[in-house]
């Protein structure tokens, strides 16, 4: 499926070294495309790229942190020396923080999710769009979640984080409509990855029963979304919010 | 309800001086609170003697803590909260053009304030109340060269709308307003020229006092059906 949409193509993945970010960089590989993986776990990093292609003609690591301004901005320099180009960028790279009570959230804990999610996720967009705006090219995928959509007790940081993604996608979309250049939103349900396992006080199992579907999702079920939204088989689509829940929000 | 004890955070301009209009007229003793004191000063004043004047900047870690300890210390309770604080960035720049220092400053204004603000209002709500926070259509919507202010209004709507599932135990209903298009200054100082450029029209549009009305609704009783709901005021932007 998707065989050569993405032909020659280069994807910069933020959060790539393991889970969604890790399973996207697979279907982008699989679609013809060349992918930079960055993500702050670098021995996982250099893993991962070496597991998707070990001649490293098709996959790189490259180590940052994605509220590090100067290492985003690095980050679009390296795909293009690398690779030769920059064609979309996948900002995946987010944290669910602490579940609770919003009401004894500490200021620290609501801060750090704002911060990575929502700031972690401007300045891969800004140093991604400054590139993308110069080429009058290029589709910038920013993942979110259901949760951006409708809350989630326990993790109100959470979803006012991925609510704000959202708004930073429209806003975007609609600054570089004109240029040619896009910008969507990814919304994943639930979907089997390291954060999920991370956040269940119940398991998989209760998860899965909301779902319509009765499961949760598989990684590589966003790939043919990713692959589409990066590719021109999406050229008229911009400043969207993709869900792929299950039928969760239906 | 008479006696009733309503914090107005944000009460020195626009919709925040017209809810508390309004709210004075029903009875309520307040609490008007906001960063400078002059125009509360000057609304105690026109509003008479069952009116406390508070002020701190609740992006601040302890600032609303404050705002809530004065109503108590004064009155002795907080029945309901009015939150219309925040920061109207002026029309400026696309994402690839802005410093991340700005659009740091946009969402502690108006998100981490939101976090904070609701936070110590129903911390001491233990047997109840009704908060009321101003988001904005641009919490729903879009907007090029404003893509901080809707990033902070979509992450209002958000921790709202989870947050007022959590509150629904101890009797604390949260909704939020979103004033779309609507005649006040931050709307112009919001979308700049855009809204000639959009084919969009003020003129007609419901004022500052219209969205109050709806804020104080939210705030009373007569609204206690209404939990965890964000209510648009004002012409929508939609493009089509």
């Amino acid at each position: 499926m998707n065989e050569g949409a993405l032909q020659d193509r280069v994807v910069l993945i933020t959060g790539a070294a393991r889970g969604l970010g890790l399973a996207m960089a697979g279907a982008v590989v699989q679609a013809g495309g060349a992918v930079v993986l960055l993500d702050r776990e670098v021995e996982l990093g250099v893993a991962a790229a070496a597991a998707l292609d070990p001649s490293g003609a098709k996959a790189t690591f490259f180590a940052a942190d994605v509220t590090d301004e100067p290492q985003m901005a690095a980050a679009v320099s390296h795909a293009v020396e690398r690779f030769g180009r920059l064609d979309a960028a996948i900002n995946n790279a987010g944290i669910l923080g602490p579940l609770g009570p919003t009401l004894t959230l500490s200021p620290e804990d609501f801060d750090r999710v704002i911060e990575v999610n929502v700031v972690g996720t401007f300045l891969g967009m800004k140093h991604q769009l400054l590139h993308f705006r110069q080429q009058k090219r290029g589709s910038i995928i920013n993942v979110a979640s259901v949760n951006g959509l409708v809350g989630s007790i326990n993790a109100a940081a959470y979803a006012a984080s991925k609510h704000a993604v959202l708004g930073l996608t429209k806003s975007a979309a609609l600054e570089v409509a004109a240029l040619g250049v896009r910008v969507n939103a990814l919304c994943p349900g639930p979907f089997e990855t390291p954060l999920l396992r991370a956040s269940q006080q119940e398991n998989l199992k209760l998860v899965a029963q909301r779902s319509p579907m009765r499961r949760v999702g598989r990684p590589e079920e966003l790939g043919a979304a990713v692959v589409y939204l990066c590719s021109d088989l999406s050229s008229y689509l911009t400043g969207q919010t993709v869900v792929i829940d299950g039928g969760l929000l239906a | 309800m008479r006696d009733r004890v309503t914090l107005v955070i944000g009460a020195g301009s626009g919709i925040g001086r017209a809810c508390a209009r309004l709210l004075a007229e029903r009875g309520d003793r307040l609490v008007l609170a906001g960063r400078q004191e002059a125009p509360l000063r000057a609304l105690a004043a026109e509003l008479g003697s069952e009116v406390e004047v508070a002020t701190a900047d609740v992006s601040l870690n302890d600032g609303a803590t404050t705002l809530v300890s004065a109503a108590l210390r004064r009155f002795g309770r907080l029945d309901a909260a009015i939150n219309t604080f925040g920061m109207v960035p002026r029309y400026g720049n696309p994402l690839d053009r802005l410093r991340v220092e700005d659009l740091r400053g946009v969402l502690a204004a108006n998100l981490r304030g939101v976090f904070l603000a609701v936070q110590a209002e129903a911390q001491v709500m233990s047997s109840g109340g009704a908060i009321v926070v101003l988001g904005s259509v641009l919490g729903e919507v879009g907007w090029a060269k404003q893509g901080p202010f809707s990033a902070a209004k979509h992450g209002i709507r958000g921790l709202c709308l989870t947050w007022a599932k959590e509150l629904e135990a101890q009797g604390v209903r949260l909704n939020v307003v979103e004033p779309g298009l609507v005649q006040a200054p931050t709307v112009e100082r919001l979308v700049g020229k855009s809204l000639d450029a959009e084919g969009l029209d003020l003129s007609g549009a419901p004022d500052a006092l219209a969205v109050a009305r709806t804020v104080v609704w939210l705030s009373s009783d007569d609204s206690r059906a209404i939990q965890g709901q964000a209510i648009g005021v004002g012409g929508h932007v939609r493009r089509v």
